[in-house]
């Protein structure tokens, strides 16, 4: 059986010739995330054509949400069904016609998906989008504009964050969560003779509100 | 200080001028030069082709003639990687293992040399002249050749767009595939040429050789004496004349 | 311009000198590599604790090569445990029978997939064409080169050998749009692509992707694109398929997040590419979407047998990056088409050699000038150079190369060394007669005609000796 003969020889390889590993350096000391933090992923978002708009209260969230839809020129939204607390969405773009997403197909009709980010890194202004029942995947795939909402509080460093905001996620059988997004700006590509063009399958504009209070 | 210059083979019959000017430079700056007789190929050729066995047998030739204990000079580069490169041809343990870290331990690159001596590296030479410097890969990214050049006074130092990238030689790569390499050597040239220098200059004899050889045959290299290895370049801003002669005359 | 299929890396050589005499090619290669290498070397520029980092992710994989059995079988583990079906195939045909047979099992009449280089290795497509499904390769660039019927040129840019009219003119035959003009811009060209596309993910059966990293710890699969095609394979149709060559493990999460902080700045000089993926599992019963079913298959085809050789496992390092090719003089002027396989530049030189017949790949060694650009550009500190030098060993074993051999023989004789050039001086000192010398290849005539050699001159040693005679007498 294939199995058995790739890892025995994969043993008497080792075996052959072992492979011992240098202890590695010890990893860099992470930014810190200060009062600067929204500057610095404004900063980072800024080359990828992302821009950042901060919210002091609900009520400019909801104004800048209703702004963005209104520029992208959305007449219709999807969104995660558990959005972080005292917000109403639903209000926020109420001129737009609101669909379920049920399922791709659905979803691909949609202009507009809402979610929001279980953290942001301040490193590579990455998103981090974890799917789960009320949080379908495709809501900041299928529709041309992406709108992701940032609490204060999930700002984080970088990458090496991840794994432990992961093991938080983990679910009662341990197991992780099904499917953890990292966003980075928008859908791109340089195929054709290296020219950038933003949007080729996934969204071409993402837009974040940054959620500027303590939820 | 006495030092063991060790000759590459293509100095030693093509490219003699190299040798005796870092024969000159190097007395001139108060080291007695031996030369062991008996010197033929440090075993690169063959240790790039996969001849390990004939590799082996050349390390064990340049082991006998660099016996002497002493700082051994080799104005090339590859050369000098390759005896850097001898212990990884013997089985640790053996004599002929601790031999090779032992002479490996004790060569250097003629310009790493002559940058470690005392006075470094300003020696009070002059030459007026627009150099523009090829790297060479083979160098491992050492900027002695840099360091030494940029100290000579009246002298200034060019450097390609793409200063280490490889002049396309790779000994029998070169044979093996001659339209690439061509291709390599063309780039690097008209690179060099763009500096609109006096002089062509290398601390590699093999690159050296690749260069000129092309920008002469293609009728691009006005008049002798313009490709030089750092050696000759030293040479003349010490002592004011190429002791071996111009390369090409 | 116009590829065909039919290169080989048997005729490594003559594609790679006819590859050199291609002007528009080079042109192109020249554009695109100093492009990737030009983004690379700004994005590494501003890493801070760049060797350190670099450090870390080389310690990941060698932690993951240096317990590869045990990993896998814990990724084995892992990933059953989250639902996902583990498969293991010994070599392509195992591989191709395993995915083939998911696509039957769940009557797949469309297939879609991210781009993948070992799912090319195995040439999957065809075998998947075979089923009787359309298969689309959704990347832009492996899109457009699929259309074209031609191999992807560039591990990061499949198709950076076609210009836009090139594009449009297919476009125009392919997708049945008769009007398109050349002078379509190219963000017209990509919405093309992109309405085409989606009508194929939204009516998939089947997915199918490569992997980047698969965590034994917790058996997730991580893909990194920017485009967002992978997301969409993963995420609309009901079945998932990943295949990944068994070296892809890492052992945690933190192994695989120390290698994502360096993949997208060493590939493309992205801080993070647009789209991670962390799949771990097919969806939940309470999801609205991703895959349904998903297959993890882990692929051997010949590494295993490399694990033994200290030296040549080092290429099992590679994250496929890509940079090592765009820092290469010879792939910055033969470009990726001349290796005549899926892996090209120096790591795929390496790759092809150690997983394709030997009898195929003895040239490719070869085709290297020892520079060291790409042991230099390499995040994982792969010595490239010495895994080349190690492969022409093998190739050799016994029977060096000709002139080697014969200059070898002269060299480890110091006598007959200067019998032979003191014989060649008197005869030939120009060395003219060189390149007509019987036996001789054909490479030292063309070096001899396009360079003009030094000739032999009075030796160095009787130079010297002369010399210091005379000083002695003065």
């Amino acid at each position: 059986m294939s199995r058995t003969r790739i890892l025995d020889t994969l043993r008497a390889g080792l075996a052959a010739a072992p492979l011992s590993v240098p202890e590695p350096p010890a990893r860099p000391a992470s930014l810190a995330v200060g009062p600067d933090a929204w500057a610095l992923l404004a900063a980072v978002l800024e080359p990828l054509d992302v821009r950042l708009r901060v919210a002091k209260n609900p009520a400019e969230a909801a104004t800048h949400v209703a702004d963005i839809a209104r520029a992208r020129g959305a007449a219709s939204y999807a969104r995660w069904q558990d959005m972080p607390a005292g917000l109403d969405m639903d209000a926020a773009l109420a001129g737009l016609t609101r669909l379920s997403p049920d399922c791709c197909q659905a979803l691909a009709q949609v202009d507009l998906g809402l979610t929001f980010a279980q953290a942001a890194l301040l490193d590579s202004g990455s998103l981090v989008l974890i799917a789960g029942a009320q949080r379908p995947r495709s809501v900041s795939l299928l529709p041309p504009t992406h709108v992701c909402l940032v609490p204060r509080a999930s700002l984080l460093p970088d990458v090496s964050a991840l794994p432990e905001l992961l093991s938080r996620q983990r679910g009662p059988s341990g197991l992780l969560p099904s499917c953890l997004n990292l966003v980075t700006g928008p859908s791109s590509t340089a195929d054709i003779e290296l020219v950038l063009v933003r949007g080729v399958h996934g969204p071409g504009a993402l837009d974040i509100v940054g959620l500027d209070w303590d939820l | 200080m006495r030092i063991q210059l060790m000759i590459p083979c293509l100095v030693e019959d093509c490219l003699p001028e190299i040798g005796l000017a870092a024969v000159s430079v190097l007395e001139r700056l108060g080291c007695a030069v031996d030369h062991p007789q008996g010197q033929t190929c440090c075993g690169q050729m063959a240790f790039k082709t996969g001849d390990v066995a004939g590799a082996r047998a050349q390390a064990l030739h340049s082991l006998e003639i660099f016996a002497d204990t002493g700082a051994v000079v080799c104005p090339s580069g590859s050369c000098t990687k390759m005896l850097r490169t001898y212990p990884q041809l013997f089985e640790p343990g053996t004599r002929d293992h601790a031999r090779a870290v032992e002479l490996a331990g004790r060569v250097s690159e003629f310009c790493e040399f002559v940058l470690a001596l005392p006075g470094a590296p300003d020696f009070g030479g002059e030459l007026k002249a627009r150099a523009a410097l090829h790297r060479s890969c083979q160098l491992d990214g050492s900027d002695a050749p840099q360091r030494l050049l940029s100290a000579v006074r009246g002298l200034t130092l060019l450097e390609p767009e793409r200063p280490e990238r490889c002049c396309g030689f790779g000994g029998l790569f070169s044979l093996q595939f001659p339209a690439v390499s061509e291709s390599l050597l063309e780039d690097k040239a008209s690179e060099l040429l763009a500096l609109d220098p006096d002089l062509l200059v290398s601390a590699e004899p093999s690159c050296l050789m690749n260069i000129s050889g092309y920008l002469s045959r293609n009728g691009r290299m006005t008049g002798p004496g313009r490709a030089l290895h750092v050696a000759q370049v030293l040479d003349l801003a010490l002592n004011g004349a190429l002791t071996g002669g111009a390369l090409w005359s | 311009m116009v590829l065909t299929s039919t290169f080989t890396p048997r005729n490594f050589r003559e594609q790679s000198e006819r590859a050199s005499h291609d002007a528009t090619l080079r042109a192109v290669l020249d554009h695109a590599t100093r492009y990737f290498m030009g983004k690379r070397g700004a994005a590494l520029e501003a890493f801070a604790d760049r060797d350190t980092h670099f450090a870390r992710a080389r310690s990941a994989r060698l932690t993951a090569l240096s317990r590869l059995p045990d990993l896998l079988e814990q990724l084995e583990r892992s990933a059953s445990a989250a639902g996902t079906k583990v498969h293991w195939a010994a070599d392509a045909a195992e591989g191709r029978a395993i995915v083939t047979g998911i696509a039957k099992g769940c009557g797949a009449k469309v297939v879609v997939k991210g781009k993948s280089m070992v799912t090319e290795e195995i040439a999957l497509n065809p075998a998947l064409e075979a089923t009787g499904a359309e298969v689309w390769e959704t990347d832009l660039g492996e899109f457009i080169v699929q259309l074209a019927g031609e191999p992807p040129s560039h591990i990061i840019a499949p198709c950076i050998h076609k210009s836009r009219a090139d594009v449009a003119a297919l476009f125009r035959e392919k997708l049945g749009l008769a009007d398109l003009s050349d002078s379509a811009s190219i963000p017209e060209l990509t919405l093309l692509a992109r309405r085409a596309l989606r009508e194929k993910f939204l009516a998939a059966d089947l997915g199918v992707t490569g992997v980047n990293m698969a965590v034994a710890e917790s058996g997730s699969v991580i893909l990194v694109e920017n485009e967002g095609n992978i997301r969409m394979s993963t995420t609309c149709p009901p079945v998932h398929v990943a295949v990944m060559s068994l070296e892809k493990v890492v052992a945690t999460l933190e192994d695989a997040a120390d290698l994502l902080r360096v993949l997208p700045r060493s590939a493309t000089g992205q801080k993070m590419s647009s789209y991670v993926s962390v799949l771990t599992g097919p969806r939940r019963a309470d999801e609205l979407d991703g895959a349904r079913e998903a297959h993890l298959v882990i692929l051997d085809n010949g590494r295993s047998e490399v694990l033994a050789d200290p030296v040549l496992r080092e290429a099992l390092l590679c994250f496929r990056c890509g940079a090592c090719l765009n820092s290469c003089p010879v792939y910055q002027t033969i470009g990726g088409h001349a290796y005549g396989s899926v892996y090209s530049g120096p790591i795929g030189a390496l790759l092809s050699s150690l997983l394709l017949p030997a009898e195929d790949t003895r040239d490719l060694p070869f085709g290297c000038t020892m520079c060291g650009a790409c042991k230099k550009t390499c995040p994982l500190g792969i010595d490239h150079p010495n895994l080349m030098l190690r492969l022409r060993e093998r190739v050799c074993a016994g029977k060096p190369h000709f002139i080697g051999a014969a200059h070898a023989f002269l060299a480890s004789h110091p006598l007959a060394y200067r019998l032979a050039v003191g014989a060649a001086r008197a005869v030939d000192p120009r060395l003219d007669l060189l390149p007509r010398l019987p036996g001789l290849p054909s490479g030292l005539a063309s070096f001899v005609e396009s360079r003009q050699p030094p000739g032999l001159k009075s030796s160095f040693s009787a130079q010297l000796r002369a010399g210091r005679k005379k000083q002695g007498g003065a």
